[in-house]
């Protein structure tokens, strides 16, 4: 399989395009920063944990694959790895939040003292324990995404590759676990501690779920537009994109699951404080944001998706991909932005220069880890199987 | 030889699955269209070369889970809201979110008999007797040996010339086969 060593895709132009972007998004950022501090906040925790979700997303989809194997993950295994290795990146981008706690959680306002709800969480939200958590988090993320590719890389060179396939099973399996443990908490402390009062349970799955969500539709999008180049055409054939258009579709129901448990849970029981959560959502134009993602988050690409023809052309599925990835920045703006505003149209314009600054950095780099490796595992013992099945 | 005794076919038995596709190729182009394979595994691509048409299952099973959607729905409003109003909890009579999992089973209910029942029925299944089962050696239809059958009732069959064919297909043998 060495004759794609040299297969590496040119994304010398996304890298330009996605620096200069970051450049501005930041810049128009730092200003409004300068405008309203808490709203500069707000909106960064917005477009952060966008692509955040994409970046982990990319690891935990990267754990499974190295656990499960098969084909749909064979062929996007070096995006999900360049994907999982702008963590580190991420974990720089996170230092602003560490200046801005008190602006964006009430619980890190003095006035939550006062508060007898907050006293019974005190031990665990604050300040030191957040700061504290979010090191861990990004060491043990950052350590299994380095851990990953470097056996990877590692195999592309390797003269016994089976040996290497089975130290990635070794360190993915347990990596699932750590995976799933922190992403519970840290979605926890980010997220769901905008309303500290409020808990639910489900909240880290969905979180989880979204991020695979996210992971795979971009995924879908960038090896669609690469496999317009010559020798990726041939390798990259309807069957993956049907693999692939699958579990888009697995992931759209599971994310529906995910959304509705929680709801109906909440609402069955009907306790003062969890439905605040809700009722929040229900007014100041945030219903009409709930029933846009029932249709164009769940019914539509549900009943899209269960079409073969759609799910093997690129092109297609591609498309469905595309609408999906919007339908994310809606979900998670519906998630966070109603602890902000009470009316959607109160939406702030810096909430779009946060999403493209980091948005912008965040490719660059993806444009520039992809390249560095040949974009085939090509001493993975299940390769050659996989490029001659149809 | 009986009175009544009819042929069924013409059936070839083949070593291996690549033969058996060559040969559904070639019957395809013979003209050949009462034409039925027999394997031990599905052979990727036989129904391509045989020129069958695609199920038509899926779509059944999508009215399937559709019709049961709508009678789990259906069935919850009109009991709750028209047959037997019970005020819960001071929630609306119509609460759709707490029928939404009834509506599901049903869904799933309903698309999972339409694909079992509705296989069989397309299957023509389940039946006592079929004349594939006189061919000689047909058990191993279901361990290593692969099978093409040319029905008589296709108007290009003629005892002579389709036997012809088939030996011609390199097959291990060729047997003729009665009702």
């Amino acid at each position: 399989m060495s004759e794609f060593e040299n297969l590496r895709p040119n994304l010398g132009r996304l890298q330009t395009i996605g620096l200069v972007v970051g450049a501005v998004g930041l810049a128009i950022a730092v200003l409004g920063a300068f405008l309203n501090l808490q709203t500069f906040f707000q909106a960064y925790l917005f477009g952060y944990l966008f692509w955040f979700n994409l970046a982990l997303g990319c690891l935990g989809l990267l754990l499974v694959q190295n656990v499960t194997g098969g084909r749909w993950g064979l062929l996007i295994r070096r995006m999900l790895e360049a994907g999982a290795l702008t963590i580190p990146l991420l974990g720089l981008l996170f230092v602003p939040f560490l200046f801005g706690l008190p602006q964006l959680y009430a619980w890190a306002r003095p006035e939550a003292l006062n508060d007898e709800v907050y006293l019974t969480k005190a031990a665990y939200l604050n300040q030191p324990g957040y700061i504290i958590r979010a090191i861990i988090f990004f060491a043990i993320w950052s350590a299994l995404a380095i851990a990953v590719t470097r056996l990877s890389r590692a195999q592309d060179t390797a003269s016994n590759p089976a040996a290497l396939s089975r130290r990635l099973r070794i360190v993915s399996a347990p990596g699932i676990v750590l995976y799933v443990i922190t992403i519970t908490l840290a979605s926890t402390d980010w997220a769901m501690s905008l309303d500290f009062h409020w808990f639910s349970t489900i909240y880290g799955m969905y979180f989880m779920v979204s991020q695979g969500l996210t992971a795979f539709t971009f995924v879908i999008v960038v090896l669609a537009a690469l496999s317009r180049q010559r020798p990726m055409a041939e390798m990259v054939r309807p069957p993956l994109f049907a693999d692939l258009g699958t579990l888009t579709f697995a992931f759209v129901i599971l994310w529906t699951y995910m959304s509705f448990a929680q709801y109906l849970i909440i609402w069955s029981a009907n306790i003062a404080e969890e439905v605040t959560w809700y009722l929040r959502r229900a007014e100041g134009g945030w219903e009409y944001i709930a029933i846009v993602l029932m249709i164009f988050h769940f019914a539509v690409p549900f009943f899209l998706l269960l079409s073969r023809r759609i799910k093997r052309s690129a092109q297609l599925l591609t498309g469905v991909a595309a609408g999906l990835l919007i339908m994310r920045l809606i979900d998670l703006y519906w998630l966070i932005g109603p602890e902000f505003h009470a009316s959607v149209l109160e939406v702030n314009w810096l909430a779009f220069a946060t999403l493209a600054g980091i948005g912008g950095l965040w490719l660059a780099a993806f444009a520039w880890l992809l390249p560095r490796r040949p974009f085939l595992p090509i001493r993975d013992p299940a390769l050659p199987m996989v490029l001659s099945g149809d | 030889m009986q009175d009544n005794y009819q042929v069924y076919g013409l059936v070839a038995e083949f070593e291996t699955s690549d033969q058996l596709l060559a040969a559904a190729r070639a019957t395809k182009d013979a003209g050949y269209r009462k034409v039925e394979s027999y394997t031990p595994f599905a052979v990727e691509g036989l129904n391509e070369a045989l020129g069958q048409r695609k199920t038509r299952l899926p779509w059944l099973v999508l009215v399937g889970g559709l019709l049961g959607a709508a009678t789990g729905f259906l069935m919850q409003t009109i009991a709750s809201v028209y047959d037997y109003p019970w005020l819960v909890a001071g929630r609306p009579y119509f609460s759709w979110q707490a029928f939404v999992p009834i509506t599901f089973e049903m869904t799933i209910l309903l698309a999972a008999g339409t694909a079992v029942f509705g296989m069989l029925l397309l299957n023509h299944l389940p039946r006592h007797y079929h004349p594939i089962f006189n061919t000689p050696g047909f058990k191993r239809a279901s361990v290593d040996r692969f099978f093409l059958a040319i029905e008589a009732a296709d108007p290009r069959y003629n005892p002579t010339e389709t036997t012809e064919f088939l030996r011609g297909l390199n097959p291990l043998r060729v047997s003729e086969v009665g009702c």
